[in-house]
């Protein structure tokens, strides 16, 4: 019996290399999504516990990672939904990047501050797929698959997200 | 919206959201998962439900009791 047909039938020691193998790739698609490590792994947990749940009903002929992918990203978009209106960029996540944040005049700093304003004001549909596919680079393919969603809807709540984000900055003075 | 317009929204957006490099969560998840998967469910409170179903007999058979406790509350 191979390790997913072990998954299946209940087996933890199948469910712990699983969970091992794939948790770095989900945990990165949560922190995408959610901005905020503290978060990602509870949201992690409560993927993998609502897989493990769901062990009967695995299919082992279909990919674990893109299951354990679509349950995360209905996790994460459950939080954007329960989440303030604000973008969360938290410290641990600015400390990552490179660049002297810090050294930005505070006519940058409020630029960045009005569009992350207006970027948590997008339904979270649109927000996840611009978060993805805008910022992260992230291909339709892995997008439409994690969404459960076509790729040409993919493409056409890009388009809507970038649309409304414009007319939003444009109202806040900032010109793309 | 053409190419040039579109790749400058995104420049702006990725100033104010940085794209999150890959990395490994801050610890190690399994013994948090772990510990969910051990936790039990509330089992039935079964002993609630005898009680409960005692006194009602009880009731039912001695209707006469029911003024008394009433007093008593």
């Amino acid at each position: 019996m191979d390790l997913l047909q072990r998954f299946a039938s209940g087996e933890v020691d199948a469910f712990e290399e699983l969970f091992r193998t794939h948790q770095r790739d989900v945990y990165n698609w949560i922190v995408c999504l959610t901005r905020d490590p503290g978060v990602a792994e509870d949201l992690l947990l409560e993927t993998f516990w609502r897989i493990f749940r769901a062990h009967a009903r695995f299919d082992s002929r279909r990919s674990f990672g893109a299951w354990a992918r679509r349950i995360a990203t209905n996790l994460s978009m459950e939080h954007f939904r329960t989440a303030g209106r604000e973008v969360n960029v938290s410290e641990a996540v600015l400390d990552a990047q490179p660049g002297p944040l810090n050294a930005d005049s505070a006519e940058r700093r409020e630029a960045r501050q009005a569009i992350r304003r207006a970027f948590a004001q997008l339904p979270s549909k649109l927000k996840a797929v611009a978060l993805l596919a805008l910022i992260e680079e992230k291909s339709y393919g892995d997008i439409a698959s994690a969404l459960g969603i076509s790729l040409s809807t993919v493409k056409s709540r890009e388009f809507r997200a970038v649309h409304l984000l414009r007319s939003k900055l444009k109202k806040v003075g900032i010109e793309p | 919206m053409n190419e040039p317009e579109y790749e400058k929204l995104r420049s702006l957006l990725r100033a104010a959201l940085p794209p999150i490099e890959a990395r490994d969560p801050r610890r190690d998840l399994w013994p948090l998962m772990l510990r969910r998967l051990d936790r039990r469910p509330a089992s039935a409170p079964w002993f609630d439900f005898v009680l409960t179903g005692v006194a009602a007999a009880a009731l039912i058979t001695f209707p006469r009791v029911i003024p008394w406790m009433l007093l008593q509350c």
